[in-house]
This record gives C-alpha cells, structure tokens and sequence, in this order.
C-alpha cells in the first residue's frame, strides 16, 4: 500500500512531501488545497503539517497524504527521513526569492539520488501574486525542471491560482507511475518486495545513526 | 448400518476391519474375496470404496486399548484404489468403544493427513470417552465428530447421522460441531500439552531420556517441528521406531537397503544436532516457516470456505478499536483457525526467542502478510483494523521476547542516547527556535503534557500503543503551539518543538522503542498515516539529537563545546526560570523597599509636620491664652466693682 499500488479496485495511497525553504509559502499552499483558505482565522486544523485529501481521478479513489517536511537549513541533514518511500514530491520556491530557487535545485538533486526515478517531481513557483518583484526568471525555472525530468507550475496561495492543477496533475502522473510499477512486478516474481518494505527502514536507521555517530565526534 | 450402505446404491462398496492394539483383522472383505478383487474385480470398484471400521466385535475384549493401527492400511487400499484413475467418495466411519492408546499416535495422525489429501472423510462415532486425536481427524477431512449420548441408540445415530454422505448431509439438521481440541499430545504419554518441542532424536532416546532431560533442568527441549517429520521430506510425521522416517519411507528404505551407514549415524547425530544447532539457527527459521505456512494452510483451504466467511462476517461488525470484543469473536469457534494460527505462531517465536531480531522480524512480517491474506475478503479500511488487532494480540505477548533484543546493541545505543541527551540540558527553546512564553509570573512548561505523553511510550507493549502516545505528544504539541502561533504549525514548528520534547523527557529506552516500532509495527501504519508522519518526526528528531552541533544551535563550536563540557554557565530552563524568578523577586522587594522608605519618609514628614502643626497650634493657644487671661482679669476688674455696687 505504501507503495502506492493495490490493484485496480482498489484504493490508491501516495505519500507526497512538501518541500520548500522556510517563507516560500508552503503552508499557505497545503492549507489553499486542502481547507481553501489563506491567511483565514477560522482555520478549523490546529497543524498544517500532515493534511490528508481524498479525490477520484477517472473513477479511481486516490488517498493523498501531504507531508510537510522541515525546510529550514539546520533541518537540512534529515531530509532523507522524510521522503523516503514517496510517491511525489512538491518543491516549492518563492519566485521573488532566488536563493529558494537554489534550495529546489539542491533538493532535486538529493531526491534523484536517493529515489531514482521512481519519484514524480513537481516544481512550484509561488507567489505569483507577486509577479512584479519577479527574480526567478519563467524560462529559467522552466528550463531547469524539463533538464530534470520535473513540471514547472505557478501557483498563488493567496489568489487559489494553479494550486488544483498542481495537485490533480501530480496525481495522475503518481498513479501512471503506480500502474506501471505494478506491471512490471506482476512479471516479476517479487511479490513480497511490498511486504519487505516494512523491514526495509531497518537498513537506513543504523546507517543513520552511524551517520550521526561520525557527526558526533567530530562535534 | 453396513446393510443399508451396500443397498443405498449397486456401486457402494463395504470393508470392515477390527482393529486391536496388536492387531487388525479384515472382517468384511476376507482372504477369499480380496484375492477376488486382486485379480479381476479392480475396474468394477470404481464408484466407491468404503472403509468401515468396526470395533464393536472386539470392542468388548478384555484390554480397554486402542484400535487403529489397521486404518493406515485400510486407507492405504482406498488411496490404491484411487490411484486407478477414479474419483470416488470414500468415507471411513470410526467407531470408537475404548479409550486412545499412545502407541498409534503418529500412524493416526499420518492417516489423517493422508485421507486429508485423498479427500476422503473420517467420521467418528465415539461410544465412549472423548478422543481429541478423533475431533482432529474429523475437523481436519471435515466430517462428522459425534458422541454418542445414548448408546441404546447407536443404529438411530449410525443409519440417521452417518449413513448419508456429504453432499445429502447439507440438507440434515446434524449435531452442531464440537470445539475441536487441537492441542497436540505428547507423544509418549498422552498428555495434552500446551507448549512441546521435542526433536525425534531426543523422542528416539526414549521418554526416559526425556525426563532425564528435564531433571538437569535444561532450558526447554528445543526441537524443530520439522524434525518431527518424515525425513524424507514427504510432508508425515516421522517416528521415532523408524528412525524417523514415516511408515512409507521406512518401508522403502529397508526395502533398498542402501542406507547402513545412516543407522550407524544416528548415535553420532545426538551430539552433532547440539551443535548443528546454533550454527544452522537461520536454517532452522525457513524450516518454521515452512511448518506454519507451508503445511498449516493446505488444511485451512480445504476446510469450508463458508465456515470462514461466517467468522469474517463477525469480524465485519468489530467496532474500530474494540480490542475486547475482537478477543471476544477469537474465542467463537468458528474463527479458531485464526486462533489456533495466532497461538502457534506465538509459541514458535516464543521458543525461538534466541533468533536473531532481524529474523524474528521478517517472521512477524511475514505472518502480517499471510493473515492480511486470510482477511482478503474484507474491505481494505476493515482488513486495516483487523490487522492492527493482531498486532495488539501477537505484540503485546512477544514484547518481553523481542524488544530491546540481546542480539543487537539496541541497550547500548539506548544509553548512549540517553547520555546524550542528558549532556545536552543546556539547550534552551530559545536555541532550538521553540515559540515559548516569556518571563511572567506563570513560567511552567507548556510542553508538559507532551513530555509525559512520550515518556508515557515505553510502558505500553503493542507498537501501535507506542504510536498512540506519540499520536497524543503530537496533538498536546500543536495544542500548545496554537496558543503561541496564529497560523497551523508547520513542520518547522513542530519538528522544532519535538526536538525540544525529547531533550526535556528524555524518554526511557528511546532507540529501542524505536527499533522495536520498525521491526514489529504493521507496515501500513507506519508507512502512510497520521502517526506514520508523527514517527518519522520522532526519527528525525532523535537523528538531530545525534549529529547536534553549535551551527544548528546558532552557536559558534566554540560556544558549544563550552556549553558541553560544563565551563559554560548552563542557563538550563530550570535554573533559568528559577534565576529569572529570584531576579523579579528581588525586584519587587527593591520596589517594596523604596516603597517602604517612601512611606517612611511620607511618615515623618507627617509626623513633623504634625508636630510643628501640634505646635504652632500651641503657641497659637498660647497666644490666645495670654491674650484672653487679660481680658478676663480686665472682665474680673469689672464685675468685681459691680458686685460691689449690688
């Protein structure tokens, strides 16, 4: 299930992490999605960390988990922790803000070399509200996520603009991914490699922790 | 009875045995007619070859023992019979006059599975006492399990209950089925046994042996099951008069007669299977599951699929979370598959607690997966809650087994940890950027639900209750973030808050609680889900903990290893609220003295002013006593003269 798979009646659950420096708007744009408001204070969620959606996309039932993840720099190391086993990812920059353009292209390159191809990536411009203090250039940004293998959007919490397309394409191509996943395992014979998942983790935590170990006593 | 089976239809066929303890006679199809059959009669027994079993007749005899050792061959003539190519619907009715002998245990528990798989049903029909092994081989082939209240009855019960086959047993009304007793028996003596494991070699060496065994106080006999087995491999029970090979094999064997260096060995093989034994343990762990779910479940689809949808039923209408009543619905009889599934699984672990914990882990995974098969019927959201039932069920028992295992350095890691955590108590909110409210007279921690919460952790048993705290932590921790933010936290906030949750609490047994969540928790809930998000957290919460440095602190290293090695003044929450609040008192007393002295001061200018008041107002008496004396003396001077005119 983790995987994102199941068979075709079944429901379809993906894990997407938000990724995204710290004012680029993150929290606005899950909560545009998700509650459809923006700054608002009847806000009814006390945390706009974890947010669930449930849609059906051409009559398959698609459980969407959004995990946000921490995106200031001291956080930066525990990246890997988050997005391992997600279906999608969200990488959010302000397009006022250049050095969060930067962040997104160090991101991109983590998330590639960790989870392959396997991850449908998304990258998002915000703030498009804010057209006019512009300092990522749109070829630039476009440019990039084509060299990739990523979608550019332009979205504006603030205005609700782009947000829905976002999600709903990243859905599709989430489930296009699932599906294709799934054939290729029903030639295969690795019917457990689903159920192994859960022992899997094992292996990354005493690397982690070794990882943290060296940190340590350099520390 | 006989009669009536052989007139129902042309092609019923009728054998009778007696069986005794020492032997077994064909009572119906004798020498001559066998012989018969051998010869031409083969193709004509195509329809039905039926195997009854007749004690009655010496039933009687003087030793109440038992009987069946004639059933191995008596199924062995049906299986022949179908080995000509014909499916036919054989039955073997027991029955049954005196009490279980020992002895045959393992030939009948061969029968069993071998008529299991011939697809011929065992009825019984007990006169007697209760038989477990009979209410086994009855469920087991799926027929028919009866004790017969009213022996005066026994031809009613024969011709009504057990004449009709299985497809006419559909439309009666028939005795409810027992509750199959499916502990096993130990092997020599007869007693049930809740938990057993003894190995062929140890069974072969005698039960003497055995209790030699269990007077030196060994820690358990530990024996796989597989060993129990035919070691041919052919899926029987082995015994141990045959050296462990079944009744077949041996026969084949001794037959062939290829193998003496092997009876030789066998001495040699007590001594080697010690040693074999701690080599060969991850061998050792295929064979388990080999045992559990490679034979267990031929017999479980061969049962009747509606039996188990009928308990699936019962489990559909579980309300979530209601542990109690899903305990409940396991004790039914109709889900004793399940359980029976559940308690085996349990004592295999339980006996191997020595494994390694990586191996038990991939066990209980792999024991989620089949049972998640078992639910398949069920709507995803309801196999969900199923399976967190397990989890609980199966978790909750092996917890003293596997958690903080001695085969990995889980211990370690935990005081490590721990000493960590415990060097880092300088660390204010303020460092770690966690919103916290300043000064004012009302300075207790607002994390402090969520603090207990998470040390709360380690006293529950199931991985789910474990992320239940850290589900409550997570909720007191967005609570308490509310208060100081306007907006939903983020992720920042939280993780931020979080990190500063463990420092303060400092859970107990933090890395292993940890492990033993990944090893053993359900893959789904840890995966997906709200708590799924919460434990990540916490993973990277304690992996910050580990590399922390003075740049994430916003600290020069400098600074940090200061603060570390203790030449820095911790200014640690306590101290520093205790500080601020001795600061603010001695404040206020300043404040309450400068007050002091002012009124003081405001004191004796009153009082001086009071006194210069007390007299100016003197002299101004004074004054006007002197003033008025004279005019009172001038007023005497007066009248005086007055008076004196009167």
């Amino acid at each position: 299930m983790a995987a994102g798979g199941g068979t075709a009646n079944r429901t379809y659950s993906f894990k997407v992490v938000l990724l995204g420096e710290g004012c680029v708007g993150k929290t606005s744009l899950v909560l545009r999605y998700c509650e459809n408001k923006f700054n608002d204070k009847h806000i009814t969620t006390l945390q706009a960390s974890f947010l669930t959606k449930k849609l059906n996309i051409t009559g398959k039932r698609v459980n969407l988990a959004i995990w946000d993840t921490a995106g200031q720099e001291r956080f930066h190391a525990l990246g890997p922790i988050y997005y391992r086993d997600s279906n999608g990812a969200i990488l959010v920059y302000d397009i006022t803000d250049e050095d969060s353009f930067q962040k997104v292209k160090n991101w991109v390159k983590e998330l590639r070399k960790m989870l392959g191809n396997e991850i449908c990536l998304c990258i998002v411009g915000n703030k498009i509200d804010l057209e006019k203090e512009r300092h990522v250039s749109v070829e630039d940004a476009e440019s990039y996520a084509k060299s990739v293998g990523a979608k550019h959007y332009h979205t504006s919490a603030k205005l609700s603009k782009g947000i829905e397309e976002l999600f709903l394409d990243l859905c599709k191509r989430m489930m296009e991914t699932a599906q294709v996943e799934e054939r290729s395992k029903g030639n295969g014979t690795s019917q457990t490699s689903t159920g192994r998942r859960g022992v899997q983790i094992i292996d990354d935590e005493p690397q982690a922790a070794a990882a943290a170990g060296g940190c340590c006593s350099s520390g | 009875m006989a009669n009536a089976h052989l007139v129902m239809t042309r092609t019923n066929k009728l054998a009778i045995i007696a069986s005794h303890c020492q032997e077994n006679r064909f009572l119906y199809p004798n020498k001559l007619w066998k012989a018969e059959e051998a010869a031409g009669d083969h193709v004509g027994v195509s329809a039905g070859g039926d195997g009854k079993y007749e004690l009655l007749s010496v039933a009687d005899d003087i030793i109440a023992e038992e009987i069946r050792n004639l059933m191995a061959k008596n199924i062995h003539r049906v299986s022949k019979e179908l080995e000509a190519g014909q499916d036919m619907k054989s039955r073997i009715l027991v029955i049954k006059a005196a009490e279980d002998c020992a002895l045959q245990y393992m030939n009948f528990m061969n029968v069993i599975f071998a008529a299991q798989k011939q697809n011929i049903l065992i009825d019984a029909c007990v006169l007697d006492s209760d038989s477990g092994l009979l209410q086994q081989a009855c469920d087991i082939t799926g027929g028919l399990y009866l004790k017969i209240p009213q022996k005066t009855a026994l031809t009613q019960y024969l011709l009504w209950v057990f004449l009709p086959d299985a497809d006419q047993r559909s439309q009666l009304v028939l005795p409810p089925p027992v509750h199959v007793d499916y502990r096993a028996a130990c092997f020599c003596h007869r007693n049930l046994i809740e938990i057993g494991y003894v190995c062929s070699v140890c069974l072969s060496s005698n039960g003497v042996n055995l209790r030699r065994m269990w007077a030196e106080q060994r820690r358990g006999i530990h024996v796989t099951q597989d060993e129990l087995l035919c070691k041919d491999g052919c899926g029987f029970y082995g015994n141990s008069a045959w050296q462990g090979y079944c009744s077949k094999c041996w026969r084949k064997r001794k037959t062939s007669k290829e193998d003496h260096g092997v009876h030789e060995d066998s001495r040699s093989q007590l001594s080697k299977t010690e040693e074999k034994k701690n080599v060969e343990k991850g061998r050792r762990s295929s064979a388990i599951m080999r045992l559990l779910w490679g034979s267990s479940s031929p017999p479980q689809q061969g049962k009747s699929p509606e039996a188990e949808k009928s308990s699936l039923k019962f489990f559909q209408n579980l309300e979530p979370g209601d542990f109690p009543g899903f305990l409940k619905l396991l004790r039914n009889p109709s889900s004793h598959h399940l359980q029976s599934r559940c308690t085996a699984f349990l004592n295999t672990i339980e006996a191997y607690h020595d494994l390694p914990v990586q191996k038990q882990s991939d066990l209980v995974q792999d024991f989620y997966q089949t049972i998640a098969a078992y639910f398949d019927g069920l709507p995803e959201l309801q196999v969900s809650q199923m399976m967190e039932h397990i989890e609980k069920l199966i978790m909750t028992r092996l917890h003293k087994w596997v958690f903080c295992h001695d085969s990995c350095d889980d211990e370690q890691k935990d005081l490590t940890l721990q000493r960590r955590i415990k060097s880092l108590n300088w660390v204010t909110p303020e460092m770690l950027h966690v919103p916290f409210p300043k000064g004012g007279s009302d300075t207790s921690d607002p994390y402090l639900p969520a603090i207990t919460a998470i040390i709360e952790m380690d006293a529950k048993r199931a991985p789910q209750d474990k992320l239940a705290c850290l589900f409550k932590c997570s909720q007191h921790v967005f609570q308490a973030l509310a208060v100081e933010n306007r907006q939903p936290a983020n992720a920042d906030d939280f993780l931020s808050v979080l990190i500063y949750v463990v420092l303060r609490a400092n859970p107990p047994r933090l890395h292993s609680n940890i492990n033993y969540i990944v090893r053993f928790g359900l893959p789904h809930s840890l995966m997906a889900g709200e708590s799924g998000y919460y434990f990540t957290n916490l993973s990277c919460a304690v992996a910050f903990i580990e590399k922390l440095d003075g740049p994430s602190l916003n600290l020069t290293s400098e600074e940090f290893n200061a603060y570390m090695q203790g030449r820095r003044a911790p200014p640690t929450l306590a101290e520093c609220s205790g500080q601020q609040r001795a600061q603010e008192n001695r404040e206020q007393l300043e404040k309450l003295k400068n007050r002091q002295e002012k009124v003081e001061q405001g004191v004796r200018a009153l009082q001086e002013q009071l006194d210069s008041w007390v007299r100016s107002v003197q002299d101004q008496i004074d004054d006007v006593k002197a003033q008025t004396v004279l005019v009172l003396k001038e007023d005497g001077a007066e009248a005086q003269p007055g008076e004196t005119v009167c």
